[in-house]
């Protein structure tokens, strides 16, 4: 290490200059990884919030969440002790009197079952005008008591609680009851409450093997999947946390090659001197051994600064923005980094054991 | 006693029509306090001799002996030992690392070596009166300067044998006779066996003995 040291001390701006990249590199590495997780929180929060197990959707809407279409007499054809009939509408809102509008994902369900959240200010809705609204719809200066219209549905609705923040398909979350959600389909008039839409049944606490589904002719086919496999299928929820993650595994390749060139340009410009060195008997394990812990300085001191910006940035970033620090993956890229840079520092080591050292003598 | 034997040493590269022998039937020995002098012109074979004598590369016959190892029967890695403990090199351009000063030069040998060369290196910088340029780089030196501080890393860890291969050749004469001087000086005050390759003439005088070599063949002048 003596000898890697000294060099890096000597050629201080060569190794400011690749430390810097290393840092840029690893620096973006923390962000995509924090984008990954925030998209991905942004798409799932409100469904992991319900705590369930199983989700039943109908068959043909091909595990689409958006796509499932049933009615609430679907809700006694499966057996389990806790289940709730959810309806989903993605839609616009404003507040009465305003012509701002803030898109919003819409959740039908009955106030007393387990999908509703707790409350952080207010009561739970009473009657179908009534609606709870996620706590970061406040950004958007909704307060409790404010009247608000959604899509293009002529009633007024009142915001008579606030839950904490949430989202689903990274939009605010508005909860309110089945009647109510059947207007907004505007379907409420001509159907009985039995024939009334919902988009799934939650299942809490029962695996989807365990929970049971009579199917009689003329119903309509149901399937139950697990809530991991039905937040994989949330739409945008899988390409868009694998474009990142493929992002991420390229910066991992680029970091070696990045590093590895450097440390090779470095090598073939010291071959003469790992000659002479070599001719005076130095090893070429202590040789290796320098390139290598160049390597390994330049990526740790790299890494470690990307990631004190990072946790910086991640304080200044605007709340809007879909960003979630995950600490441990946050070190595990870090390792990854430091152990792909060291690598990237193996291409030399050819080249120095490949230098005779018989070259030092009487050769220039 | 002698530090450095060499017993019917011939040395050929390659083969059939294109054979090269560079060195023919070369029989020397070297006591400690002697330095010697090897002279020929170009591609006589100075070079082959001397990476041959360092256990640089190994000849085609015969055996070499240096502090009672034979190198002959050494694999590589023994040899790497021998070169670091026992020879001290010093080479036509500097043998100096660009990225270290003097001193750390030093200290380089020293971690390597796990021993303290402190004093010896102080007393050897001394001498050869380059104490004042020790926390200098390589560039900031003149080639005379350069030279003996190369010369001084040659011999820190004490080896018994000096192998210097046309030290002087970037030297204006001035500075290429004070080189050779302390290498003479070293040789029988300290008891060290040198063997200097060079091409000129004038750098022989303070040898004690002369050898030229001509087409691999060694003959005393
Ligand atoms: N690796 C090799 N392969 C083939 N021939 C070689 C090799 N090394 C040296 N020779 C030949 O051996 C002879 C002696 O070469 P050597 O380099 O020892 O000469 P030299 O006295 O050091 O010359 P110079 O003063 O120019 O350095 C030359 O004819 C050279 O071509
Ligand atoms: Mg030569």
């Amino acid at each position: 290490m003596f000898l890697a040291i000294k060099e890096m001390k000597y050629a201080k701006l060569r190794y400011f200059l690749i430390i810097g990249i290393m840092l840029l590199v690893s620096y973006v590495v923390f962000m995509l990884s924090g984008l990954a997780n925030g998209l991905a929180t942004g798409h799932k929060q409100a469904i992991t919030d319900w705590d369930a197990s199983t989700i039943v959707l109908s068959s043909d809407s091909n595990k689409i969440a958006n796509a499932s279409m049933m009615t609430r007499s679907d809700l006694t054809r499966i057996q389990a002790k806790r289940k709730a009939a959810v309806g989903l509408l993605s839609t616009s809102s404003r507040l009465s009197g305003h012509s701002g509008k803030t898109n919003v994902s819409i959740f039908g369900a009955q106030e007393n079952s387990f999908v509703v959240p707790s409350l952080i200010e207010g009561h739970k809705y009473s009657n179908d005008h009534e609606v709870i609204i996620s706590a970061n719809l406040k950004n958007d200066g909704y307060s409790l008591g404010d009247k608000i219209k959604l899509g293009n549905d002529p009633h007024a609705f009142k915001i008579v609680g606030i839950s904490k923040s949430t989202t689903y398909s990274i939009q605010p979350v508005i909860y309110l009851n089945l009647n109510a959600y059947a207007s907004l389909k505007g379907t409420s008039g001509e159907l009985t409450t039995a024939q009334q839409p919902i988009s799934l049944v939650a299942v809490k606490g029962q695996s989807p093997e365990a929970t049971k589904i009579t199917t009689h002719k003329s119903d309509a086919k149901l399937s139950k999947l697990s809530v991991n496999e039905f937040i994989t299928n949330l739409p945008g929820y899988s390409a868009e946390k694998l474009t990142l993650n493929t992002m991420i595994y390229f910066l991992f390749v680029i970091v070696a090659a990045v590093l590895g060139i450097f440390l090779y340009v470095m090598t073939m410009q010291k071959i003469s001197l790992f000659g002479v060195l070599k001719a005076q008997g130095i090893k070429n394990s202590y040789l290796i051994q320098s390139v290598v812990g160049q390597s390994l300085i330049v990526s740790v001191i790299g890494v470690v600064l990307a990631f004190i910006l990072s946790v910086l940035t991640s304080l200044v970033l605007p709340a809007a923005m879909p960003f979630t620090v995950n600490t441990s993956e946050w070190l595990l890229y870090g390792a990854v980094l430091i152990i792909v840079s060291m690598i990237g520092a193996l291409f030399s080591i050819h080249s120095i054991i490949k230098v005779d050292p018989i070259n030092a003598i009487g050769g220039e | 006693m002698s530090v450095l034997t060499m017993d019917g040493i011939y040395k050929t590269f390659g083969s059939g029509h294109t054979l090269v022998t560079a060195l023919t039937d070369v029989n020397l020995s070297v006591n400690a306090g002697e330095f010697i002098s090897i002279i020929g012109p170009s591609g006589s074979g100075k070079s082959t001799f001397l990476t041959i004598a360092g256990g640089l590369q190994s000849p085609s016959r015969g055996t070499i002996k240096i502090d009672n190892l034979n190198l002959t029967k050494l694999n590589d890695r023994q040899k790497n030992d021998v070169r670091f403990n026992n020879i001290g090199f010093v080479l036509q351009s500097s043998n100096l690392i660009p990225f270290l000063t003097v001193a750390d030069q030093f200290k380089l040998v020293e971690k390597l070596s796990h021993q303290s060369l402190q004093q010896r290196s102080e007393a050897l910088l001394k001498s050869l009166d380059i104490w004042d340029l020790k926390d200098k780089y390589p560039k900031e030196l003149s080639g005379g300067e350069r030279q003996r501080v190369a010369i001084a890393r040659a011999l820190c860890h004490n080896p018994n044998l000096i192998l210097a291969d046309e030290p002087t050749a970037s030297l204006d004469s001035d500075h290429a006779y004070e080189v050779v001087k302390i290498l003479a000086t070293e040789a029988h005050k300290n008891k060290k066996a040198i063997i200097m390759v060079t091409h000129d003439e004038r750098m022989t005088k303070w040898s004690d003995r002369v050898y030229r070599i001509r087409d691999g063949h060694f003959a005393s002048a």
